[in-house]
């Protein structure tokens, strides 16, 4: 059974499965991400850019979302505003860039978590479940 | 925020090795996946025609030094 799954088994009904939203527009670290974490239990949808995910979010709420900076049409420092302007922000962020200072404009932005690339998929893993288990 | 321990990057078990992407500039994000592993572009992950080689997985700091001295040795013998 997946750490997710463990995570959220209730008694006498299915594992309720976390979603989790990848934003970034490289389609090989989306798809990396994608099977590591359904893999582990978790609904995982990926966008390619901010604007993408603010309209996802319009009909789905993911528990946690896992932002790239620099993106096209929408970066990801514009996304976290955006995104506590236009919705009761529900989902902690997480900021995944190998951007210099990218851990510096991270806390900026009050987000729940930094983690640099190139990263190890256990590292990942372990801030989702630490802000599931926050939440 | 994070863990207060050390981090230890995970190796870079792929770097670039097309002609036309050792010189610089192109896009700002260096770093992709291929076959699953971490991959290394001097010229940027998002270029066309990549050639990867396998590096036998080497730190990220180490191929960003030495992309910026292959492309220092270029700007110096006119390379274009």
């Amino acid at each position: 059974m997946s750490r997710a799954s463990r995570a959220r088994e209730t008694g006498d009904g299915p594992a309720v499965r976390p979603r989790v939203l990848v934003i970034d527009d490289d389609d090989a670290i989306c798809d990396l991400l994608r099977d590591a974490l359904t893999d582990e239990g978790y609904a995982v949808a990926t966008v390619p850019h901010g604007a993408a995910a603010l309209e996802l979010m319009k009909h789905d709420q993911p528990a946690v979302i896992l932002c790239d900076l620099r993106m096209p049409i929408m970066d990801g420092w514009s996304f976290v505003e955006q995104y506590r302007r236009v919705a009761q922000p529900a989902a902690s962020v997480i900021i995944l860039s190998a951007v210099r200072d990218a851990e510096e404009s991270a806390k900026r932005l009050g987000v729940a978590g930094f983690i640099g690339k190139p990263f190890e998929l256990d590292e990942v893993v372990a801030q989702i479940e630490r802000c599931i288990a926050a939440s | 925020m994070g863990t207060g321990r050390e981090r230890v990057d995970p190796p870079v078990a792929y770097e670039c090795t097309a002609p036309a992407h050792q010189r610089g500039e192109a896009g700002p994000d260096k770093l992709t996946v291929h076959e699953g592993a971490w991959a290394f572009c001097p010229y940027g992950a998002r270029s066309e025609g990549h050639e990867w080689k396998a590096t036998g997985g080497v730190p990220l700091a180490m191929l960003r030094l030495a992309a910026a001295a292959r492309q220092k040795e270029q700007v110096k013998s006119g390379v274009k």
